[in-house]
């Protein structure tokens, strides 16, 4: 079912779907990315959490959440929706419950749950084919204990078990895990990394993959001020800059096949994005890390060379 | 000496025995697997396990043969077949799944969720011994860790027993009153994949028996709700953990209640406990599962030698039939419990629960005697029964019995020479 | 058992390390303590509170949990103090003190509490002027300690460097916070606190089984969070300036908790659960916004 109607940032002023009074932090923006999601999917939907901050959206007795909600464990939520998700299926089919009753089935987690102890869950549910959507909010780092490192913290990054120290002083040594092409190995029908900078971008992401049956999946970047020790008025704007500085891509990849819904014309140098991250702080201060820079800058720029190559003509290339 | 009968000598005996009339011979498994059939359940979330495959194998063959309307999907695991066994009751489909051993093990974490959500799923766990050493043999390891969990906990002893408790289970988990999952064991090998004559039940009369599951506030569009939510006020979460022993509580009085029903139906007859000569008994076994035939048999044998003896087995385990014990035990001289499981540093996990139950009871045994016996597949023999019931007079006499092993010279020879083997010495 | 010390402030606030410096302080000093904070499911800028309790016993502290009858209560944040779900001022003694960090005299501020000593300080102000930055827990800790009138200037030093020097703080910024400790040290003055006294008895009650409806840990009455009224956890409030707005709705699909609606004359802001969190005036692509101390707001 395709929602046309969003065809202008105006047209996401109507039915919000996530009422105010999270315990949340303060300029979150996880919730910024769920909330857009949630207008893009409408409200009949249920959603199937694994542990993680989100989890404390809903504390007994509140939720901000007009629609249903199942906390599962960390690592099963894409199992918990399948059970929904079947047993909504035989139910209408033995028309126990009527059609009107059905609902959207969409797994929301951290990258701490995704990236690791559900993948296997989350593996399982793709590649059985579970009609079903899932968020993963990708704040880096396990925010939720404190921020501690996942698999999907980024080389560099200052966290709770990876301080920089004299021995150690780029902090976080390892590199993030791809979960993009992990889910996009599967081949489901609809692979997406989305940003909550960039709405528009976002709903013809999810309209896009409304079309499908099967796996639909979202990875949002979801800058955390307390984590990456960011003011909170930050959090759009670093959103923002992962994009424009290519450390966070915007693509997509139907059946697997990948294509990239923003390319930027020049990349921004991604200093401009670290040095305004506390995470960072010591790739600037009190010596400045230029190796470690320039190391993060490559890595960049190895990536949009293929991408220039693939989507663009060689003359168009946005690297200098 | 007495000459030794031959076959051709006994009585030959009536052509149809009228209580196996419409029996089928079946295994423990297909028995569980025809319950589920008979129950007419919604869904079942499936992974294989040894000695439980073949109760989704056969379901699965129903199901593609046409000849049952349900829903089965192969999860990835254990944790995530348990996980959408519980999310798929909360949709308000009837649920049957089935596991073993480390199986069960490795979904642990979701038992206790499943009967935190107040999901009032059917289990059935193949009881398997718990690694390491790793076996296929059964024990009762696996079905006793989840004593915690909230889960109405049943054992089995025969195999029309697991058809007729996974029924009965349905009833109690998703009556109101309770509204908990039930796992109902039976022994691995033993009843698994042991044959026996089995009554199906018209599928009728299990309708009228067990009425459709009628959720209470099941996942639907019209209906939003927030379900397994955080609790952080801590007055709230033992308001819910104590709302659930209360519930579990109920279910021996709707077992009961159920049980009446189920004679007058089926005309068989269960309740919590069974008692095999034990209400003149002045020694008394206390065990569960499939060897309490091997228990009956003892007991027989030893009755009909002038010897006082009787058998309690437990049927439920969660909620622990508490009054139906003390009544049947009190005043008895001695009683054994059997455990077939181990708590390395203590025991028998039976005997602690047996004693503390009885511990307020004016007229208790003089003797509470533990025994460890029967645990990863080794069996029983009336020998160790009879050992028992010598420990049993002595113990009345004086001392302070200790947990003890059922172990058998001629074992003790067979692990002596496979250590030769295996050590090199 | 002598103090019973409960700090109230917000997530970042630093309360917990304030419970801890006055911890040290008390322990260097020879007392028996005990702190100890508590989580919840609040985040950063949610209400958050902490304890310390010192015992001149040299048996440890017979007691666990949470502090019901403080005889001192330190309050970081004076937007606390009226709010009624944290309610800050709960149990304190009769006689106890409250200590409020704030710019204000304190008769100038209404607690409803005549029966209690109340001691003010801007902490703000002087952790400017001795750090150069905003700092509360050093300060917090420091007032606590000298309320007690158990504490020298010398185990409260001690307890200071020793906290921040756990929490990664050294060199010329641990010699700043040193200097800030001892200002505030030295200027409150002890308070003669009240024996704590044991809490009111209370009734045990049995608990009988409920029907489902009741008992199913689920929440039916969905979408209820805005009677939580987050805007209590706000610093800075956002003002908007509704002759540059433009109506582009930016603001509103940025926001995080989703507090911002349109309107027939603009964008509208629910200010009773607003979190200040400041990202409409950072995205507003006309720069409508400006943002003001909560405090000075008030």
């Amino acid at each position: 079912m395709s929602r046309t109607w969003f065809s202008t940032l105006k047209d996401l002023l109507g039915e919000d779907y996530v009422e105010p009074g999270t315990p949340l932090c303060a300029g979150c923006g996880a919730i910024i990315a769920l909330r857009l999601f949630h207008k893009a999917l409408g409200g009949r939907v249920v959603w199937v959490n694994a542990a993680g901050c989100i989890t404390l959206l809903i504390v007994y007795p509140f939720t901000p959440l007009k629609s249903s909600w199942m906390y599962t464990a960390m690592a099963s939520a894409p199992a918990g929706a399948q059970g929904i998700r079947d047993a909504l299926d035989i139910l209408i089919e033995k028309e126990r419950i009527p059609v009107e009753e059905d609902l959207k089935v969409v797994v929301v987690t951290g990258d701490g749950a995704a990236s690791d102890i559900g993948l296997q869950s989350t593996s399982g549910a793709i590649h059985r084919g579970l009609d079903f959507y899932y968020l993963c909010y990708d704040n880096e780092a396990f925010g939720n204990t404190g921020f501690q490192y996942s698999a999907a913290t980024p080389y560099g990054s200052r966290t709770a078990t990876s301080p920089p120290t004299p021995l150690i002083p780029e902090g976080y040594r390892g590199r993030k895990k791809d979960l993009f092409e992990i889910w996009r190995a599967h081949k489901p029908p609809y692979v997406a990394t989305v940003s909550p900078s960039h709405p528009m971008d976002m709903i013809r992401k999810i309209e896009k993959a409304e079309k499908y049956k099967g796996p639909k999946l979202f990875i949002s970047i979801s800058p955390c001020p307390p984590g990456w020790i960011i003011e909170t008025m930050d959090t759009v704007k670093l959103a923002k800059l992962a994009v424009e500085t290519g450390i966070w891509p915007l693509k997509e990849a139907v059946y697997g096949e990948v294509h990239h819904t923003y390319i930027p014309r020049r990349l921004k140098p991604v200093e401009e994005y670290l040095k305004i991250q506390g995470r960072f702080k010591h790739l600037f201060y009190p010596v400045r890390r230029d190796d470690v820079i320039a190391k993060i800058q490559r890595e960049i720029e190895e990536y949009w060379r293929i991408v220039y190559d693939k989507e663009l003509g060689k003359e168009d290339s946005g690297l200098t | 000496m007495m000459r030794t009968k031959l076959i051709s000598e006994l009585k030959p005996r009536r052509e149809i025995t009228p209580s196996i009339t419409g029996a089928k011979m079946m295994t423990g498994n297909v028995a569980a697997a025809w319950a589920a059939r008979l129950a007419e359940v919604d869904y079942i979330p499936a992974y294989p396990i040894t000695p439980q495959t073949e109760i989704v194998e056969t379901l699965s063959q129903w199901i593609a043969l046409g000849e049952m309307n349900a829903k089965l999907t192969f999860l990835d695991s254990e944790h995530s077949m348990l996980t959408a066994a519980g999310t798929s009751s909360l949709a308000g489909a009837r649920v049957f799944t089935a596991t073993s051993s480390q199986g069960l093990l490795y979904g642990f974490e979701m038992l206790y969720n499943i009967a935190g959500w107040r999901a009032p799923i059917v289990l059935v766990n193949v009881s398997r011994a718990v690694a390491a050493p790793i076996t296929l043999e059964p024990d009762h390891n696996d079905f006793l860790s989840t004593r915690d969990t909230g889960f109405i906990l049943l054992q089995t002893e025969t195999c029309q027993e697991v058809l007729d408790l996974i029924l009965l289970a349905y009833r109690v988990s998703e009556d109101h009153r309770v509204l908990l999952p039930s796992i109902v064991n039976l022994d691995g090998f033993h009843l698994s994949f042991t044959r026996e004559p089995v009554k199906l039940p018209d599928v009728e009369e299990v309708r009228s028996f067990l009425a459709r599951y009628n959720p209470p506030y099941p996942f639907r569009a019209g209906k939003p709700s927030a379900k397994g939510v955080a609790v952080l006020r801590p007055p709230l979460y033992s308001f819910y953990k104590y709302q659930m022993h209360l519930s579990s509580l109920n279910a021996i009085k709707v077992f009961k209640e159920a049980c009446d029903d189920f004679e007058a139906y089926f005309a068989r007859r269960y309740d919590v406990v069974e008692k095999y000569m034990v209400d003149d008994a002045e020694y008394v076994f206390v065990m569960m599962g499939s060897f309490t035939s091997i228990g009956k048999k003892a007991v027989k044998m030893m009755r009909e030698e002038g010897l006082s003896v009787g058998l309690l087995k437990l049927r439920m385990v969660r909620p622990f039939p508490t009054q139906d014990i003390r009544r049947a035990l009190e005043g008895k001289k001695a009683v054994a419990v059997i455990d077939q499981n181990i708590s390395p540093g203590l025991g028998g996990t039976l005997f602690a629960e047996v004693s503390s139950t009885l511990y307020n009871v004016e007229k208790k045994p003089k003797v509470i005697l533990p025994v460890i016996g029967a645990i990863g597949g080794k069996t029983l023999s009336v020998d160790e029964f009879r050992y028992i019931v010598e420990l049993m007079m002595k113990y009345e006499q004086r001392g302070e019995p200790e947990p003890i092993l059922l172990f058998r010279e001629d074992e003790l020879r067979e692990v002596e020479s496979l250590l030769k083997l295996g050590v090199g010495e | 058992m002598l103090i019973y010390t409960r700090f109230h402030g917000r997530g970042g606030q630093g309360v917990k390390t304030a419970s801890r410096i006055l911890g040290n302080a008390a322990h260097f000093e020879g007392y028996y303590t005990q702190d100890f904070p508590i989580y919840g499911a609040e985040r950063r800028g949610a209400p958050v509170v902490a304890f310390t309790r010192i015992s001149d016993e040299s048996l440890p502290v017979p007691e666990r949990g949470y502090i019901f009858n403080p005889n001192l209560i330190i309050l970081a944040d004076e937007s606390l103090l009226n709010d009624p779900i944290v309610n800050p001022l709960a149990g304190l003694q009769r006689n106890g003190t409250l200590f409020i960090n704030t710019g204000k005299p304190v008769d100038k501020i209404f607690t409803g509490r005549d029966d209690v000593r109340i001691v003010g300080e801007d902490l703000i102000g002087l952790s400017l002027k001795y750090v150069g930055k905003t700092i509360l827990s050093t300060g917090l800790g420091a007032v606590a300690a000298k309320l007690t009138g158990l504490i020298r200037w010398v185990s409260l030093e001690e307890g200071v460097k020793e906290e921040l020097l756990e929490i990664g703080i050294r060199g010329e910024m641990l010699e700043k916070n040193i200097l800030l400790a001892k200002a505030c040290f030295e200027r409150i003055y002890p308070a003669s606190l009240p024996m704590p006294k044991l809490a009111e008895p209370k009734k045990i009650v049995k608990i009988n089984w409920m029907p489902p409806n009741l008992t199913i840990p689920e929440i039916r009455n969905v979408g209820n969070t805005r009677v939580r009224k987050t805007g209590n956890w706000r610093i800075f409030k956002p003002i908007l300036n509704l002759e540059k707005c433009t109506k582009c709705g930016i603001c509103i699909i940025y926001c995080p908790e989703g507090v911002i609606t349109m309107t027939s004359s603009g964008p509208e802001i629910d200010y009773e659960n607003c979190k200040g969190c400041l990202i409409c005036f950072n995205e507003c692509p006309v720069k409508a916004f400006n943002y003001i101390r909560e405090v000075e707001a008030a």
